[in-house]
């Protein structure tokens, strides 16, 4: 009938408005590829999560810091995010030089990427943040746990 | 069986060396393989896989040196290099040095209570830069080592004499390993180890020399296709073995080595069935030119119920050709005759184990994992040594019948962020062997086992604190007969030690402790 069809259709207009505010916060993570794209429609910071599959606090990382509400906002508003993994084997062009992986034994080595960006007083350990002007030079580098009040502070206070 | 950085050390005898001569200083991390590996190593791995991954030459210290002595008298040397050679190459060297000459008689029997040792390894890996980032590791590791047990008057000058009784044992051991990327689009590796294996021991006035060489190959291509991981590869292993026993001479008794070629295929497919489900199926194809064909296919189902839940079931068979004399030493020593029931078949293995993993996270940064196993492991043609028969002779054979080894196994890990850590495990067990219908705890196997480390970090004091320890539930101990008067079981029995390390200056740790022994 008409008026059930209505009823329906504001429903689900109604829906799709009020819906996504009741979602929990997405943290979208980008490419180093999709960077230079982005940083022409909007110059950010980029935020660099350098972590490996066998590294424990960069999986508790993962799955409580990154997910936690605010830090997923600021992120998402105030960053481009990428999650690099150190032992990545596939070649990746940043800013016209290609960083390869350097391979030290079968199935384990490390990316230049993750040396050039993570290494802290000669030592490359993980988790690894580290935060990019749009210039691409690296203005803040911190290795080991972070906790989501911890990592807020040090996004608010770069990106002032 | 132990990789190092994924290059296997392919040899029986020196199965017992495969984590030494490696300072601690140049490992990154290791990593253990679970369940039966034989698919892709063979026989070696039909336990699983230990592979100690070295640091990556950025971050180990270009020198560090770890010196340590007890109160019982050992001392221990560890050294650890790093350093470019030229801009192509980088080079790891571990050097380690073990001294204990301490004799110890606590139960007055004027026997020594534990064995003296003096040991030296050298370990060198070399990593090559290559084009289009293809690997080639170079290690070497050469150790020597002198160890014996005996009367406590023993010295040198009685060695393999009658006058005073002393086992004294010689190792002389050198390995070199590699791995080759091949120059072609796809991923091709050559792996390979080449070892040199000599002992030159005396149990009193018998003397067991013995010498190891061993030169193995294996190539592999590693080849992703849609839903599919494809591993194929060819192996070829060679054995010399030379000894002095009867173990290596003809029907004439005259000295025959024993030349044993093993070449090999072998073909994996890892299958990505569906999101959170993986199905391995492995299977290789040995020829022993003395045993005949080997046959060891593998199963493994990997189900993640999601990103901290997952179940896996293994299945597999695995392959052992013993050597008695080299892996039994009650074989050579003590005062009972060996008797070799004819020809030793090889042992063969049948396992299946199941295994979930759970990882928790807080969001305060702490974490529990939990890791819970169920084994079994069904055995044919175990070697046994039977000390029961005669108490005058240790009698070898194949079992008549089947071994059974099974369990579960608890493993928990609590992290919490300020500084407070528990690793927790325990296994149960049941280690039997059925003959003729009967059906016993095997000797010398403990039914419950524990292990834990308890540590603790006081940051403004820059002191950590490390309680380790394990405990073993008592054993089946071979008596001599029934007028033996010593117990038949082992007591309850566990090792403990409590360290303390300080690490406030800046490029020295200090470190303290109290063991028992």
């Amino acid at each position: 009938m008409v008026g059930l069809n209505n009823i329906v259709r504001w429903a689900i207009v109604l829906g799709s408005i009020l819906l996504p505010g009741f979602c929990l916060a997405q943290l979208k993570a980008h490419s180093f590829e999709e960077i230079e794209g982005l940083q022409k429609t909007a110059r950010r910071h980029l935020v660099v999560f350098v972590y490996t599959n066998w590294c424990r606090y960069c999986d508790a990382m993962k799955t409580t810091v990154f997910k936690n509400e605010a830090v997923a906002r600021t992120l998402n508003e105030d960053y481009y995010f990428v999650q690099l993994n150190a032992e990545e084997k596939k070649d990746i062009l940043l800013n016209n030089h290609r960083f390869k992986y350097k391979p030290n034994g079968r199935n384990t080595g490390v990316h230049e990427l993750a040396t050039a960006l993570a290494t802290i007083d000669g030592k490359l350990t993980y988790p690894a943040l580290v935060i990019l002007n749009a210039k691409l030079e690296i203005v803040f580098q911190y290795s080991g746990w972070l906790n989501h009040k911890e990592l807020g502070t040090v996004l608010r206070t770069v990106s002032e | 069986m132990v990789l190092i950085d994924g290059m296997p050390i392919v040899s029986s005898l020196g199965s017992v060396y495969g984590l030494s001569g490696i300072p601690n200083s140049l490992v990154e991390r290791i990593e253990i393989v679970k369940g039966p590996a034989s698919s892709l190593y063979g026989s070696e791995a039909v336990g699983g896989l230990i592979n100690i991954i070295t640091q990556k030459p950025q971050n180990a210290s270009r020198i560090s040196a770890d010196l340590m002595s007890t109160t019982w008298g050992e001392y221990n040397a560890d050294l650890g290099f790093s350093l470019n050679a030229g801009s192509k190459a980088s080079v790891l060297t571990g050097i380690n040095y073990f001294n204990f000459q301490n004799r110890i008689d606590r139960n007055k029997d004027d026997f020594t209570d534990v064995t003296l040792q003096h040991r030296i390894s050298v370990f060198q890996k070399w990593n090559f830069e290559r084009k289009e980032s293809r690997l080639f590791s170079l290690a070497g590791r050469y150790m020597y080592e002198d160890r014996w047990g005996g009367d406590m008057r023993w010295d040198k000058r009685y060695r393999g004499g009658d006058e005073i009784y002393g086992e004294s044992i010689y190792t002389n051991r050198a390995e070199i390993l590699g791995n080759y990327q091949l120059p072609f689009n796809e991923k091709i590796f050559l792996s390979f180890s080449l070892i040199n294996h000599d002992q030159d021991s005396r149990y009193g006035t018998t003397s067991y020399i013995a010498n190891q060489k061993i030169a193995f190959g294996q190539l592999v291509w590693d080849k992703k296709w849609g839903r599919h991981d494809w591993l194929a590869g060819t192996a070829l292993r060679y054995t010399y073995y030379d000894d002095n026993t009867p173990g290596t001479a003809n029907a004439g008794g005259l000295n025959q080595p024993e030349k044993t070629w093993l070449p090999g295929v072998f073909l994996q497919d890892e299958i990505t069935l569906a999101a959170k489900h993986k199905l391995l199926l492995g299977f290789r194809y040995d020829h022993n030119n003395i045993h005949g064909s080997i046959y060891t296919p593998r199963m493994a189902y990997k189900w993640s119920l999601n990103d901290n839940n997952i179940i896996r079931l293994n299945a597999g068979t695995g392959f052992r050709v013993v050597n008695l004399f080299t892996e039994d030493h009650a074989a050579l020593t003590g005062a009972r005759d060996v008797i070799v029931e004819g020809d030793l078949k090889p042992e063969r293995s049948y396992n299946a184990n199941l295994n979930f993993v759970r990882k928790m996270h807080f969001s305060s940064g702490a974490f529990i994992g939990l890791d819970v196993t169920a084994f079994y492991t069904w055995f044919t043609n175990r070697i046994v040594p039977d000390y029961e028969t005669n108490v005058n002779q240790i009698i070898y054979g194949n079992l008549n019948g089947h071994a059974i080894s099974k369990g579960i196994s608890l493993n928990t890990d609590i992290n919490f962020i300020n500084g407070l850590k528990f690793i927790i495990g325990g296994t149960i067990m049941e280690n039997t062997l059925t003959e003729n219908g009967q059906t016993q705890q095997q000797m010398l196997t403990e039914k419950f086992t524990g292990t834990w480390a308890v540590s603790y970090k006081i940051r403004p004091l820059k002191l950590s604190l490390d309680y380790t320890g394990n405990v073993y539930s008592p054993m089946r101990l071979p008596l001599l007969g029934d007028l033996d008067p010593r117990s038949p079981e082992s007591p309850w029995w566990s090792i403990q030690n409590i360290q303390f390390t300080y690490d406030g200056f800046k490029k020295v740790e200090l470190y303290a402790g109290v063991k028992t022994c």
